[in-house]
């Protein structure tokens, strides 16, 4: 097989699956999906092998290839015939990490034989269960709490929809309008990917089509053992926290130990022996979630750039205990995994210090930040389940600030804009901004939180989970913290009282105000040896205090908001040798 | 006398044509990025020099310009307060908090184009239905206002919630702000663009501001330059990337329109001469040295986008994040870096990659002998034998053949082991790829069956590749037009002036709203009307199009559905849902019968036709004599030998002027020009028609 070929049939691939999320995104009827993006598509080969995704959300591979795991597993039972849609969610039973992401697979027939699938997943704002939205709260107990279990289930036979099976789904879900229409954008997207894989093979036919896709294999996994090779060997090891389990239990323990390994063929281990065992609230992992989790950490510190496909997971190797916090077992909550997941990240990238500086951040806000607001009849007479997921900072990097109110990891889901969620919704926004101060201090800051304050035009029911409000991101080298995150109640601007980070249909009065913060993100290397320009530029733009100017980064400030540099030269030194 | 100047990333292309003596001169010049104007003027003064014209004779220029994009992209605009509603100071900053790259943690979204110090809030405030909830108090707007001009604010964005459904508030602070800033430099985002989305509307409103005051100082100097050249009476007028024509006063006033003014003008140029030819669906394509774009037309009218990212990069719909957002009606338009000028080269994996870096025309590809190494797109082409060295660019150009293959065969034959025209078919056929990227997306991500299509190919590459693209997309005819290097500076001869106006509206359809819908496209009649007075244009011969954004209830993305226009002059409006349907099954695949339907923007099109001109007028068949045929070798895919081999072929080297009147030319074959090459496949054959386009077309096998 020549490069030149398996090059552009790679190609061809990974514009099949842009363009299913394109149909996706545009024609769906949640705003989580069309406004929030909160969807990923894919393409798989017969053995289940990842041949091209489309890179939304990073944690959304982990379902469509645990489904296709579990599929293959059951196939001998499974038989799929052309124009099927098989559907689950069930993180024990169906591939999936929590169950609002709800995945569909397709299979693609070419002269008779089963030669592909394609995937797509998207995150349903509900799919049943104690509150609105609460599929993806952080405080149920039992998985049973979180909404309707899916297995893998064909809910379209032959073309043709079964509709008593289809029943069942929305009979169980909050708002049936939005999912039907949410579940017929997603069927005609796999309609459109299933044209293109097609027309496909007829143009180069079976076998020159799998040797490309086996190249592309064989490509990406070379390219990232190359990289590999370049990180020294050794094992390296850390371990993070996370505040609480959301039904009491607190903090819970994350530990990884990363060893790299070169060789003939260089491989990347993952050991998460010493974390915790699962808990009874809902932040556990199971094996899929932390499959994609590794997954985006080893793109990140080896291969920004190589596509991920099956040959990408071939030197990677994952040892995670049945039964602890990263790989749960039945009936284990899961609604709120996404926090842990971010926190997986932050533990690897710090073991990951010691030997590769420059490609890792120091902590980021280390939560997704849930936000849900379920209630009774929209404006247009609906009812209603808004989900999103609010940004924070990003972990300072090597020689340079992190991001201000962004997604970080295994996360990319856009806000809602602010007119169309009021348009849409009984809510107000008061304030959406980022959080002065915010920002771990260091020689390069920690990136900005995000505050969201929203009215209650009527009374709703709050649901979330989020984390770092107890524990704070960490710097790197002197870098010091980020600021932590909060849920705060107001009542006509006062403070009425705080709510835990992981809550589960939290009655919210017309015209209380929940004010959401994210955490900031860690610094880099020590705030006194922070360029002074940087710093007044911070002050000026307003996301450095003048106060924190001068305790953390010890710079001096004239009345006339010029910095004094012989006074700033004084003070760093008294502070650098306070310090030592 | 008219002068089209259509300026690109590698060149700069001048037409000149005299209606009265029907008189066509062209020139291309090499463009200069830091001050394009220097290639302008070049190219002005050669095409005087070559036609002997005299300056003060041309009437009128028309210009296509990057000035927008290039002042984005460098950085190069001016300092603009920002003035928001209270509590959303950071609206440009969080944007859509998203990051442009999800693995490459180094790369971060373009700053804004506001610091936050240069944005003060506004305790303000409308509900969600335009009912005033707080007004400003004028002596602190005032105050920050005066505060922002002591900072140097150059200009002013304002951008309060909801001002598309009340623009009360925005108006009231362009009033206070008369004090300080002259109405020109005040932006309201309800006046700049009327549409829901806070984000996307105050970044559209702020490139506004940001960009103005250096398109007016360009603008300003090419007229005094074109003066000084003696063109006294020539009036400047500008292509917008919604491929109308507006005049430099007008472009100066809402410069967000001309975000891709450059592109646009070669779709509008297919859009006409579809319209010439009686051509129903066309593809139209176009390959230039750095870059290759795609748009579609149907019924002689190119499809629009409303929404677009700018300063990221190129174009590809979908990315997010990674530029600053437009809201403008734009031609839809996708982009890929491929042009003739794209390099190849071999990445850590051992894979063959072309593009997007460009050689640009300085040092240019290996072959132009001017030092560049690198082997380019137009040296596979030199390598496999697809351009005569002796005759390219009319023979202005001598290409250096050892220097290609000594470029190819180094940096890329041998890392791969394979020879040197290997290398040279794998680099075309990347390129092809990576090109096919973008037609896909233009046409089969947008619904549309390219296999119903033409394709039109122009662009200085164009041609060349025109008929292999055609291929891979079951397309059976291509249309080379007149002029394929400068066609893009043709369309802008050709192009029409026309206005947009937009307003959102969100009429869920029934009986009652459709009433509203017609009240509210009166009004937006008298707008427009209102617009054609101040803007000193005489409201007779304009030509009004009405279109709505259309949406499932639910759904938060829409259609644009034009309203057909009825005999008794009224727009029919009765249709809306069912043409609403019919295009959704198109786009998505499905079509939701029982859901509620809304209007989200009505939107207003105002046209007034350009003087008469047509392609086949500028046609003169070509009374030279013939020269003797030239045949050479060429190095084709072998259909014996199979995938990726190469065979030799004898293969007749045309001049366009000297094709047979009747009859066909069956490929393979090249045909040669001054300004672009056309190859003719095998299994195709070619006929000249009288309007001077070249017609490709598949031979049924």
């Amino acid at each position: 097989m020549d490069p030149i070929t398996a090059e552009i049939i790679s190609s061809v691939f990974r514009s099949i699956v842009e363009e299913m999320g394109f149909a996706l995104i545009r024609s769906a009827y949640s705003t989580n999906i069309k406004e929030r993006r909160d969807c990923s598509c894919a393409v798989f080969d017969p053995d289940g092998g990842l041949i091209a995704l489309a890179e939304h959300i990073p944690i959304h591979l982990g379902s469509m290839q645990g489904l296709m795991c579990h599929v293959l597993k059951k196939k001998p039972d499974l038989l799929f015939e052309e124009g099927d849609v098989l559907a689950a969610n069930d993180p024990f039973h169906g591939g999936g990490s929590h169950l609002p992401d709800v995945t569909l697979i397709k299979p693609v027939f070419y002269k008779g034989r089963l030669a592909a699938f394609v995937a797509d997943i998207a995150h349903w704002s509900d799919v049943g269960g104690q509150s609105p939205g609460g599929g993806t709260a952080g405080s149920s107990r039992e998985i049973y709490q979180e909404g309707l279990r899916i297995p893998p289930t064909f809910v379209i036979k032959k073309g043709k929809l079964r509709e008593d099976v289809f029943e069942i789904l929305l009979l169980n879900m909050r708002n049936r309008e939005e999912r039907e229409g949410d579940f017929r954008a997603q069927t005609a997207s796999l309609e459109l990917g299933e044209k293109r894989v097609k027309s496909l093979f007829q143009r180069h036919g079976f076998s020159l089509v799998y040797r490309g896709i086996q190249e592309e294999y064989d490509y990406s996994e070379r390219m990232l053992r190359n990289s590999l090779r370049e990180i020294p060997e050794g094992t390296f090891a850390f371990s993070d926290v996370m505040d609480d389990d959301g039904v009491g239990k607190k903090p819970l323990r994350i530990r990884v130990a990363v060893t790299i390994r070169h060789g003939s063929k260089p491989s990347i281990h993952f050991d998460f022996r010493g974390t915790d065992l699962q808990s009874s609230g809902g932040i556990n992992m199971v094996y899929s979630a932390l499959m994609a989790t590794v997954l985006y950490t080893v793109k990140v510190l080896a291969a920004p750039e190589v596509f991920l496909n099956q040959g990408f997971a071939r030197p990677i190797y994952i040892h995670a205990e049945k039964g602890s916090l990263v790989n749960a077992v039945e009936p284990a909550a899961v609604g709120g995994r996404t926090d842990t997941c971010q926190r997986v990240v932050d533990a690897v990238l710090g073991a990951m210090f010691r030997v590769i500086p420059e490609k890792v951040v120091a902590a980021s806000n280390g939560a997704t930040t849930a936000v849900i607001f379920g209630g009774t009849k929209d404006i247009s007479g609906y009812d209603f389940v808004y989900v999103e997921a609010l940004g924070g900072g990003m972990g300072a990097r090597y020689g340079k600030d992190g991001a201000d109110g962004v997604q970080v990891h295994i996360t990319n889901t856009s806000n809602l804009p602010i007119e169309s969620m009021e348009m849409e919704y009984p809510l107000r926004v008061l304030r959406y901004g980022l959080i002065p101060d915010s920002g771990g201090p260091g020689k390069f800051r920690g990136g900005m939180a995000i505050r969201k304050d929203i009215l209650a035009l009527k009374p709703l029911l709050f649901s979330s989970h989020s984390d770092r409000h107890v524990f704070v991101p960490w710097g790197f080298k002197g870098g010091k913290p980020g600021e932590k995150g909060f849920f705060h109640i107001f009542l006509q601007g006062r403070f009425k009282k705080k709510i835990p980070s992981k809550i589960n249909g939290y009655l919210i009065k017309k015209g209380d105000v929940l004010s959401a913060g994210t955490a900031g993100g860690g610094g880099f290397g020590n705030p006194l040896e922070r360029d002074e320009d940087k710093v007044i530029r911070d002050v000026i733009q307003g996301r450095v205090s003048r106060q924190k100017a001068h305790a953390e980064y010890g710079i001096v400030i004239r009345k006339n908001g010029k910095i004094d540099r012989t006074a700033t030269k004084k003070e760093r030194a008294q502070k650098r040798a306070g310090k030592n | 006398m008219q002068l089209a100047v259509d300026i690109g990333g590698t060149f700069t292309d001048v037409f000149l044509y005299e209606p009265k003596t029907g008189l066509i001169s062209m020139v291309k010049v090499s463009s200069n990025s830091k001050d394009p104007s220097v290639a302008f003027l070049e190219g002005f003064k050669r095409v005087m020099d070559l036609t002997k014209r005299k300056a003060q004779d041309v009437q009128r220029v028309v210009h296509a310009t990057t000035i927008v994009t290039n002042a984005l992209l460098e950085g190069r605009t001016a300092a603009v307060g920002l003035l928001v509603t209270e509590g959303f100071a950071d609206i440009l900053e969080i944007g859509r908090q998203v990051r442009p790259s999800l693995y490459d943690l180094g790369k971060d979204r373009l700053p804004p184009l506001v610091p936050r110090d240069m944005i003060v809030s506004i305790d303000e405030r409308m509900d969600a239905d335009g009912k005033v909830l707080k007004s400003p108090d004028r002596s602190k707007v005032l105050h920050v206002v005066r505060k922002l001009r002591r900072k140097g604010a150059k200009t002013l964005a304002v951008v309060f919630l909801f001002s598309f459904l009340n623009p009360e508030h925005e108006e009231e602070v362009l009033h206070t702000a008369g004090a300080y800033y002259s109405e020109e430099d005040v932006f309201l985002s309800s006046k700049v663009s009327p549409e829901f989305r806070e984000y996307e509307r105050a970044s559209t409103t702020v490139i506004s501001a940001a960009v103005a005051p250096v398109v007016i100082a360009y603008l300003k100097k090419i007229q005094s330059k074109i003066k000084d050249e003696g063109a006294i009476r020539a009036g400047l007028d500008i292509m917008h990337s919604g491929g109308g024509i507006l005049s430099a006063v007008q472009a100066a006033a809402r410069p967000h329109c001309l975000v891709e003014s450059g592109p646009a003008a070669g779709i509008l140029a297919a859009a006409s001469l579809a319209n010439e030819l009686n051509i129903e669906k066309v593809i139209a394509f176009d390959m230039g040295g750095t870059s290759a774009k795609a748009g579609i037309v149907l019924e002689g009218v190119p499809q629009f986008t409303q929404s677009y990212e700018v300063g990221g990069g190129l174009h590809t719909a979908g990315a997010r994040g990674s530029g600053y957002p437009v809201q403008f009606p734009m031609i839809d338009i996708a982009e890929c870096g491929a042009g003739a000028g794209s390099i190849a080269r071999i990445d850590s994996g051992g894979h063959l990659k072309v593009g997007p870096e460009s050689a640009g025309s300085n040092p240019g590809p290996a072959c132009y002998g001017r030092g560049g190494e690198f082997p380019t797109v137009t040296d596979a082409f030199v390598v496999l034998g697809y351009l005569d060295e002796d005759s390219f660019l009319g023979g202005a150009m001598k290409l250096d053949v050892d220097a290609s293959k000594k470029s190819i065969g180094e940096k890329i034959g041998r890392p791969l082991s394979i020879d040197v025209r290997s290398a040279a078919q794998g680099i075309l056929k990347t390129t092809l790829a990576n090109t096919l990227k973008i037609l896909r997306l233009i046409s089969i991500s947008r619904g549309f069956d390219p296999r119903f299509f033409s394709m039109m190919a122009y662009g200085g590459a164009g041609p060349l590749v025109a008929a292999y693209l055609a291929e891979e997309l079951g397309i059976c005819r291509v249309v080379i037009p007149l002029f394929p290097g400068l066609f893009s500076a043709c369309g802008l001869i050709l192009a029409d002036k026309a206005v947009d106006f937009v307003q959102t509206v969100l009429h869920v359809m029934d009986s009652e709203t459709k009433k509203r819908l017609k009240h509210d496209m009166m009004k937006l009649r008298e707008k427009a009307k209102k617009w054609c007075l101040s803007a000193g244009e005489n409201s007779v011969g304009w030509k009004f199009m009405f279109s709505a954004d259309v949406r499932y209830k639910r759904q938060n993305y829409e259609l644009n559905i034009p309203f057909r226009k009825e005999k008794s002059g009224h727009f029919d409006i009765n249709n809306i849902e069912e043409n609403f349907h019919c295009c959704h099954k198109r786009a998505y695949g499905y079509a939701d019968l029982n859901a509620l339907v809304q209007v989200v923007n009505i939107r207003l099109r105002i046209i007034k036709k350009a003087e008469k001109l047509s392609f086949s007028s500028m046609f003169r068949p070509s009374e030279t004599k013939k020269e003797k045929q030239k045949k050479r070798f060429l190095w084709l895919p072998s259909k014996k030998k199979g995938e990726g081999r190469l065979e030799k072929v004898l293969c007749p080297f045309l001049n366009r002027d000297d094709l047979p009147k009747t009859g066909k030319v069956k490929g393979p074959a090249v045909i040669q020009e001054n300004n672009s090459t056309v190859f003719l496949p095998r299994d195709w054959a070619l006929r000249g028609a009288s309007t001077g386009c070249l017609f490709l077309e598949k031979l049924k096998t």
